[in-house]
């Protein structure tokens, strides 16, 4: 027999969105369950203060699922796309590995169809979510400098910025001289002691994990706190359906716990947080008499939408001792110079582009190559080169939805619990590829300018899925979208989805700042209408 | 993890001195006796590189070659591309190599007390105008 419980919120992912939730409704006095198939981490097991740190960050400690292997993993059929999925389950979620780039929206990224006449607009603008924004800065801990001149004002950042490094001076004053943008990078990442956490120590291992706490990782800026509210979180947790009840309103779930036994929790209301790929996929495969496709799926529109942020990187080789494998990773700058459409470029929308350092001798040897063999002295050529003298361009395309971007389950591949994996399909289009390509021309432009000897490209790296958006999109009208202005489901009142999953359209800068706004603003208009509800609570 | 025997060893010197051969200062990664320390280092963190590794090396002639290499690599290109990554890995790791190239591994810094760096370029920007595309 099932064992069960009750809640009256049950939230089902304990990553970024998870935790801003469960906290926020703590804070008012609301009892919360959150589920977490994985569990905590130990900092001191991040690999980033260990010699090994670049061949574990390939390993145990890589962002695909797939390659990680973790039994709170769940495998993702990928051979259907050209990109590979990159995400965390654990407590934190994904901030565990992410590289802390905290990017605002652009005001026209709230526009992109009355403005470029492709995908779809959001059903609110920039301003409305700018409070938001102000409010998760100093939850997380954002570095950062106010006055960019791409953005609306602001106000200041919690912390001033990390350093741009030796090799983010060049490019920033390459920059100047072309009339190109620029800015200090603004990064979850302490700059000062801020909130009991340490600043960054500038070891460049932030994709492994922080040893330091300096990156704002939820499991640490949110989740003791909601835990000391009274937060039920239960790690071990995988959810497997959502119980839908004969009045069409989510009864809760049922999910295995950590011993592997089967558990139901009944709440008023469902919150899902689980990733764009995690939460369509648990819609997808709860299916039942009532919902055949898919719970909340009445516009078919679970699943579609797919985007992933394709994503080019440029090197730059510099004649001169950088140090470049230190510094945070992270964003040293960023420039918009190519983020809004320009139709003269031949494509739609634009690129943002972040500038890293380049990391140790491993990610020097064996970073891919055209052509040349992986092997032979010319590893020590390409290390020579590298290691120490150079710099990345990360370059992020906005791609376009298309419903036939989407994740869908697999007819073989299932978890460790028999649940379906999800499958993603994803085509870069003609819009990104043409994009990236003008990108990458412009980037080694960059490089140039700054004074590098050389650059050296990758079109399209494959292993850089870390943006999945907008398989659960937000909109007014229930016939194209599958939650409403406020996250809530158009066929299931009780029913929320918090997590990216809900992007109109995904812009080109990184979505973990959008992703934490988004859920607060949700969490707020649920406080305030709680009473209100089918289900109050 | 078992180590490797003295036959595998040998074998695994003479594959890592085709993969990573010397090259100015830089020593082969067969001269380093690599299988001593690193190599354990990194399979350790690369399980499921075991079996490949170990199938390679059975595979291995005598007088490993270039030649063979690229032959194997066009045959079964994963299973030499999991073993260049351990190779190089563990060549990596190695005290000499990392003295070498002047490479202490990922240190622990204090932030700097000046400033972030082009602090009056940023200055100038935020005097200039706004560049964001109104959206109204």
């Amino acid at each position: 027999m099932t064992a069960r419980d009750e809640s009256d919120v049950l939230v089902i992912g304990a990553g970024l969105s998870g935790a801003i939730t469960s906290l926020r409704l703590a804070q008012a006095g609301i009892r919360v369950t959150c589920l977490e198939q994985g569990e905590w981490q130990n900092p001191e097991d991040y690999p980033g203060d260990k010699p090994t740190f670049e061949v574990a960050a390939m390993g145990p400690w890589h962002a695909n699922p797939n390659v990680r292997g973790n039994s709170a993993d769940y495998p993702v059929a990928d051979d259907t796309s050209d990109i590979a999925p990159m995400l965390f389950n654990g407590v934190g979620g994904s901030t565990v590995l992410f590289s802390a780039h905290w990017m605002r929206f652009l005001p026209s990224d709230f526009r992109v169809h009355s403005l470029d006449g492709v995908a779809a607009d959001w059903p609110f603008d920039y301003g409305e979510l700018a409070p938001y924004y102000d409010r998760v800065e100093h939850d997380i801990g954002v570095s950062g400098i106010a006055g960019d001149p791409a953005y609306p004002d602001r106000p200041e950042y919690p912390m001033p910025p990390l350093p741009i490094g030796d090799w983010g001076e060049r490019v920033a004053a390459a920059h100047h001289r072309l009339g190109w943008h620029w800015w200090p990078g603004s990064n979850a990442i302490t700059s000062r002691p801020y909130n009991g956490r340490r600043p960054c120590v500038q070891r460049s291992t932030c994709r492994g994990g922080c040893n330091e706490g300096a990156k704002g990782t939820v499991d640490r800026t949110h989740w003791p706190k909601a835990l000391s509210l009274g937060v039920d979180l239960r790690t071990g947790a995988r959810v497997s359906r959502i119980v839908v009840d004969r009045n069409g309103l989510a009864r809760g779930v049922v999910y295995h716990d950590a011993g592997g036994e089967e558990r139901e929790v009944r709440a008023k209301v469902v919150i899902l947080a689980a990733h764009a790929i995690g939460t369509a996929r648990l819609l997808l495969m709860s299916a039942c008499p009532g919902w055949q496709d898919g719970v909340a799926n009445r516009s078919g529109r679970v699943g579609r939408n797919l985007m992933m942020h394709p994503l080019a990187r440029v090197v730059g080789f510099f004649d001169a001792d950088l140090h470049s494998w230190q510094g945070h990773w992270g964003q040293s700058l960023y420039s918009l110079e190519f983020a809004e459409t320009d139709r003269r470029r031949g494509f739609v929308r634009g690129a943002k582009w972040n500038l890293v350092p380049s990391g140790g001798p491993l990610l020097a040897a064996l970073y891919p190559t055209d052509g040349a063999p992986g092997w032979g002295a010319g590893i020590h050529e390409r290390v020579s080169r590298w290691l120490g003298r150079s710099a990345i361009w990360g370059i992020t395309a906005e791609d376009i939805p298309h419903p036939d971007n989407r994740v869908t389950l697999d007819d073989a591949l299932s978890d460790a619990h028999g649940n379906p994996a999800p499958r993603l399909h994803y085509r870069v289009d003609d819009n990104s590829r043409s994009m990236l390509a003008y990108m990458v021309e412009r980037a080694r432009e960059s490089f140039l300018e700054a004074g590098a000897t050389g650059t050296e490209a990758q079109a399209l790296a494959p292993d850089t899925g870390w943006h999945a958006l907008g398989t659960c999109r937000m909109g007014d009208d229930s016939a194209t979208s599958v939650v409403d202005r406020w996250n809530r489901s158009h066929d299931i009142p009780n029913l929320y989805v918090v997590d990216g999953s809900t992007f109109v359209t995904g812009s080109s800068v990184n979505p973990a700042a959008t992703i934490a706004a988004l859920a607060l603003r949700a969490t707020e208009r649920l406080l305030d209408q709680r009473r209100n509800q089918r289900v109050p609570i | 993890m078992t180590p490797l025997t003295q036959a595998q060893a040998a074998r695994f010197s003479a594959l890592c001195s085709v993969i990573l051969p010397a090259s100015g200062q830089m020593p082969a990664a067969g001269a380093l006796d690599l299988a001593a320390r690193e190599l354990g280092m990194v399979r350790k963190l690369r399980p499921a590189s075991e079996a490949v590794l170990l199938r390679l090396l059975a595979r291995c002639p005598e007088s490993v070659t270039p030649d063979w290499f690229d032959d194997c690599a066009r045959e079964c290109p994963e299973d030499c591309r999991q073993v260049v990554i351990l190779v190089c890995a563990a060549y990596y790791l190695h005290p000499e190599v990392r003295r070498l190239l002047n490479y202490p591994g990922q240190q622990a810094l204090t932030l700097p007390r000046g400033g972030f760096g082009q602090e009056e370029l940023v200055i100038e920007m935020m005097s200039g105008p706004k560049r964001y595309r109104p959206a109204d």
